[in-house]
């Protein structure tokens, strides 16, 4: 999958995290980091656990990696290189 | 009223870490052990005879497996026990339903042998006007007793509670995955981050109680010697709610992540630590097949939060991953933490409310505004308890610290609430 379709899908995965909350194509379309658009505690832990078992990944909830759990660019960024 | 129902399996099996969590609280907290009962009130839509309630209610025994699970106690650990059918008895009533909800919920249940669920049926004339449930906690948890309550209601409506949606593991579906290998690797990756966090007690050191005769204590006399110890003081207050949203949407973080965060902040400076473990406890619903169980599946996590004097702007920054972390370590073997001697702090934090208010930007003059209509009140006071400091949140908005006045006196739980209402206050700009 090229970076782009990751954030496609990750778009996706937030709107149904943040139980349509959020649309897809506002996740997608703004470079707006996903706590500033609403992503609560709760909905980015859903949104961890889909990313996770999709991309059977394991990815560290430590402070440090923060950035790369609240920007949809970064996370994509990250699945593309793993 | 005896209401005969069957679903459609049966079986025994161990417990689910929810359960087996919960079955721990319970045996700590006996027996005083009615502390964890909690119900609905369900306002029943449309005209419905006892007849129509009691087929709604069969219905819905059927569909939910928990609803029909008991303890088997017979052996040396308990094992949850599936009946495939059997007769529920409800109280038919013309009595108020907030009094049945109290009165059904005011004695321990005999785990082994009653079903899981006391209902109370409130008639006015030929209809039902509400239908009360009380659920054992072992059976399920907020998030799990409103499933069961939005099914009723659909039950009543339409005869059926078919959502489209697949069906909910059963608890012996679940307790299977547990002890899998997909439920192995989700308990290692909870324990490695328990085991990250060293022993501390938050409140450790006994302290003198309130002064009986003291006329300028602000919480009254603490009582007598062999009074209760254990007091749960409760806090309305509608400012400290609009404070809670206005720090909330300053950090676009939810008021449930910020009233956590302040708790933590208060524990440590009471506490003189600077570093403050607290256990929220955390429904676990972020995988889709536990997301509508009715179930026991809520546990406690850990939250740790370094330099609690940091003030309450920057703790709040830092609280997001801490949050996170203390969501994952919640989905949890039980038995993994007793091997392990995990931490325990004897602080924990329980976000009740069923809706969140969002952040909302509240300005200081609303939030001075409403600090008038703040009232304290004493609702609750018992011997045992298994927790030490518990914190919960709820209603519209109320805070409570349910504390042994041993190690906490009452002066200092009252102050602990205003603590909480002025530091957000000052934080919103109030």
């Amino acid at each position: 999958m090229t970076r782009d379709e990751i954030r496609q899908r990750l778009a996706e995965l937030v709107a149904e995290s943040s139980d349509g909350d959020i649309p897809a194509e506002r996740a997608l379309h703004t470079g707006t980091p996903l706590s500033a658009l609403g992503l609560t505690s709760l909905s980015r832990m859903r949104l961890i656990d889909a990313v996770e078992s999709e991309y059977d990944v394991e990815l560290d909830l430590d402070e440090r990696n923060w950035k790369l759990l609240d920007d949809l660019s970064a996370l994509a960024a990250h699945l593309e290189n793993r | 009223m005896i209401i005969p129902f069957t679903g459609p399996s049966d079986g025994t099996g161990p417990l689910t870490w929810g359960q087996l969590a919960i079955w721990d609280a319970i045996e700590r907290t006996a027996p005083d052990d009615h502390y964890f009962n909690f119900g609905r009130v369900l306002e029943v839509p449309g005209e419905r005879t006892p007849d129509e309630a009691a087929a709604a209610l069969a219905a819905l025994l059927g569909t939910h497996d928990s609803l029909r699970t008991r303890l088997d106690l017979t052996g040396d650990h308990p094992r949850q026990r599936l009946a495939a059918g059997g007769e529920l008895p409800v109280l038919l009533s013309t009595e108020d339903p907030g009094k049945l909800l109290a009165q059904l919920s005011a004695t321990r249940f005999d785990y082994g042998g009653e079903w899981p669920l006391r209902v109370a049926l409130v008639t006015d004339g030929p209809r039902v006007t509400h239908i009360v449930l009380v659920f054992c906690h072992l059976a399920a948890d907020g998030l799990g007793a409103d499933v069961a309550v939005r099914d009723l209601r659909m039950l009543l409506l339409r005869g059926a509670a078919t959502t489209g949606r697949p069906p909910a593991p059963s608890p012996l579906d679940l307790a299977h995955w547990q002890a899998g290998p997909e439920g192995r690797r989700v308990a290692r990756r909870a324990a490695a981050l328990w085991e990250s966090v060293p022993h501390q007690v938050m409140f450790d050191r006994r302290t003198a109680p309130a002064d009986p005769a003291d006329p300028a204590d602000p919480a009254g006399p603490a009582g007598p010697a062999d009074g209760p110890r254990v007091w749960r003081a409760q806090l309305s207050s509608p400012a400290l709610g609009l404070a809670a949203r206005a720090v909330a949407a300053r950090h676009h973080t939810s008021t449930s992540t910020v009233l956590l965060t302040a708790t933590a902040a208060l524990v440590g400076a009471a506490t003189g630590q600077d570093r403050c473990v607290v256990l929220p406890i955390v429904h676990n619903r972020f995988r889709k097949d536990t997301a509508r169980m009715v179930s026991m599946v809520s546990q406690e996590g850990v939250f740790v939060l370094d330099g609690a004097d940091r003030g309450l702007d920057t703790l709040v920054r830092a609280a997001g991953s801490a949050t996170l972390r203390a969501y994952r370590s919640a989905f949890h073997d039980p038995l993994d933490r007793l091997r392990g001697d995990w931490v325990q702090p004897l602080c924990c934090f329980n976000d009740q409310r069923f809706a969140e208010p969002g952040p909302a930007p509240c300005t200081p003059e609303d939030i001075r505004a409403a600090l008038p209509a703040t009232t304290l009140s004493w609702p609750l006071s018992q011997d045992r308890l298994n927790c030490r400091f518990c914190v919960h949140i709820g209603g519209d908005l109320e805070v409570s610290v349910t504390a042994d006045t041993d190690h906490l006196p009452r002066p200092q739980m009252e102050r602990f609430l205003r603590d909480l209402e002025f530091l957000l206050a000052v934080e919103a700009g109030a």
